[in-house]
């Protein structure tokens, strides 16, 4: 294994994204980093405005100009580091190395062209029709199981379920072999059953050399697909590592929040734990830790400064009395 | 409980089979606008006189069925002795050359100022939308006798006045479409997939905006057709001794109390022209709306 098969697929340092707006400056993400190996789901997690999605429009160099501007750091993929390309270069990395699928199967397919000739687009713009089109066309749509694949490509999206819809948006984005997939909660619009298909689908496609960025809020989702997750609150990771252990020994107080707030089937009826308050206002984000005004145990040293992310085995976290493997939050 | 005494509207179940379908084509305005194309298209060929072959001797004969009438000039003839049913005939192709040229060129500009400042917004959409406010707010006569004073007369002329004067609907309308379109998935996946602006605009923008495009064309088409006939009537369209129907219509204007066969009958043309247009264009409205189209 040379050095360059072990490096990530996917490496962002620093990244920051702020929008100017008129009412101030809103840092959308505020110094994230992180990595995607290849073959890895890496779950994003975090609340509405906690800059997941900012993350991935990063990524792909996406940010809606002109009020949004990524500010500082590196996003390499494979050696590259994306945010140095032209337009033009970028253009052909977006759909080619890295591919998105979105939350609404509505509206994610243009409903005047058949399902075939959207799934060939993306091997059309990017001129990779060797052989038959048509071939790989069904190829791909096989591949993310759409029954008749041969028949149905001749068919039009409102001709589709939403969950078939959502399979055709991943086979429109797996057509052309990416190396990184960005899906921005895909599940959120299905169903519980048609969703389990769908992350089974995901679990497949990784078997490649894929690597997947799994963006939701669905812890749930996170703990079935993913390898490891980061969580993200107020435009900075709070904690990341394995699944495993960020699940069952949280070391950042919002993490166990959030955790504790899932209702667990089976278990005794009590009253959901709630996070106090409200995500902090991205104008004015407060001082020290941004999660201190809603945390039970913070002090002066959590209002006064953010503290550095520190590493214990597999897990990250950035938080001043970090939790010692209990899920209770208590002061 | 008021709405509840309504009728409830029972949605008749969707016929199915050719022969229904067939019977919800608008046959009417349908083939009243066949008739009106195949005679703008064969023209002279099926035309039973010259339009232009004057003859004073025969001049303002009435209409075939009434007294002193010849069914070799079956509606008439003109002042000039002209047949009548001739010149509508030359009449219909001016009309829908006219016409047709102008909803192309209306349209044609229209759309790319919706498409330019829908999909690029800021300052390009600002501008551009002046633009239509302005053009939207100048009357049309005046801007098309400025026009027809400044260029020479002619079809090529009408048309660039009557595009000129109509582009700014289509865009104001268009816009809100591209604006719609815009902001669904697809076309942030097509950006994401790689797509360039113009592939965007070709591929996923262009083709969703096509059915408003349609049906806005052909209801601006009874439009067009009728402000040539106006143009025509006050002088300032295609000049004598063309056929035009707004200038048979200006030119037996002052026989109509004795001889009203030469008013009434391009008159009753370009109503049921545009009469056909305007319910075609009703129609498509409906067909092409994937609300109200029961499949």
């Amino acid at each position: 294994m040379t050095a360059a098969e072990r490096a990530p697929l996917l490496q962002v340092r620093d990244l920051r994204t702020y929008f100017y707006t008129r009412a101030g400056v809103v840092k959308a993400v505020d110094g994230v980093d992180f990595a995607v190996q290849r073959g890895e789901i890496v779950g994003l997690v975090g609340e509405s405005g906690s800059g997941k999605s900012n993350v991935c429009l990063s990524i792909l160099n996406l940010v809606p100009k002109p009020a949004g501007r990524i500010v500082s750091g590196e996003i390499v993929l494979e050696g590259t580091n994306l945010l140095g390309l032209s337009e033009r270069a970028m253009r052909t990395v977006r759909g080619r190395d890295v591919a998105m699928i979105l939350q609404d199967p509505l509206s994610s397919l243009n409903p005047v062209f058949t399902v075939g000739d959207q799934v060939g687009e993306a091997l059309r713009v990017h001129g990779r029709v060797s052989g038959d089109l048509r071939e790989r066309v069904i190829g791909a749509l096989q591949k993310v199981h759409i029954p008749g694949a041969s028949t149905r490509l001749r068919d039009y999206p409102h001709q589709f379920s939403g969950g078939m819809r959502q399979r055709v948006m991943a086979a429109i984005a797996i057509s052309c072999a990416p190396k990184l997939l960005l899906a921005d909660e895909p599940t959120t619009a299905l169903d519980v059953t048609i969703q389990a298909q769908f992350l089974q689908l995901m679990r497949e496609l990784r078997e490649g050399d894929l690597g997947i960025l799994y963006v939701t809020h669905d812890l749930g989702v996170v703990a079935q697909l993913c390898d490891r997750v980061l969580v993200m609150y107020a435009g900075q990771i709070v904690e990341s590592g394995t699944v495993e252990q960020v699940f069952h020994a949280p070391r950042h107080p919002y993490t166990a929040a959030l955790i504790s707030s899932v209702p667990v089937l089976g278990a005794k009826r009590r009253r959901l734990y709630q996070i106090e308050g409200q995500p902090p206002n991205p104008l004015a984000p407060p001082a020290g830790c941004r999660f201190h005004p809603r945390c039970p145990q913070a002090d002066d040293q959590c209002r006064a400064a953010m503290p550095e992310p520190a590493t214990d085995g597999n897990v990250t976290y950035r938080c001043w009395h970090p939790l010692n493997g209990r899920l209770s939050v208590t002061p | 409980m008021t709405a509840l005494t309504q009728p409830a509207t029972v949605l008749a179940p969707a016929r199915r089979g050719r022969l229904a379908r067939l019977r919800n084509l608008p046959w009417l305005a349908g083939s009243i606008l066949l008739v009106v194309l195949l005679l703008g298209a064969l023209g002279p060929a099926i035309a039973p006189h010259n339009p232009r072959d004057a003859d004073l001797a025969r001049s303002l004969m009435p209409p075939a069925w009434s007294e002193g009438g010849s069914w070799s000039y079956p509606l008439g003839t003109d002042q000039q002795g002209r047949d009548i049913l001739s010149r509508i005939i030359a009449g219909a192709r001016i009309s829908l050359i006219v016409g047709f040229m102008a909803v192309a060129v209306a349209g044609g500009l229209g759309s790319l100022v919706a498409l330019l400042g829908g999909y690029y917004g800021g300052w390009v959409d600002a501008v551009l939308g002046r633009i239509v406010d302005t053009m939207l707010s100048m009357p049309f006569l005046m801007v098309a006798i400025v026009m027809a004073q400044v260029l020479s007369p002619g079809i090529r002329t009408i048309v660039l006045i009557l595009g000129f004067t109509y582009w700014a609907t289509y865009a104001r309308v268009l816009r809100g479409e591209v604006l719609r379109i815009k902001s669904q998935d697809f076309v942030a996946l097509a950006r994401v997939g790689g797509c360039s602006t113009l592939r965007i605009l070709w591929r996923y923008i262009l083709p969703n905006m096509v059915n408003t495009l349609i049906v806005l064309a052909t209801l601006q088409l009874g439009a067009t057709i009728l402000a040539e006939a106006t143009l025509s009537f006050l002088g300032l369209g295609v000049p004598p001794p063309n056929a035009a129907w707004g200038l048979m219509l200006a030119e037996g204007r002052q026989y109509v109390t004795y001889a009203w066969w030469l008013a009434v009958f391009p008159g009753i043309a370009i109503m049921l022209t545009v009469l056909s247009a305007n319910m075609l264009g009703d129609w498509l409205r409906v067909r092409l709306d994937p609300k109200q189209r029961q499949v």
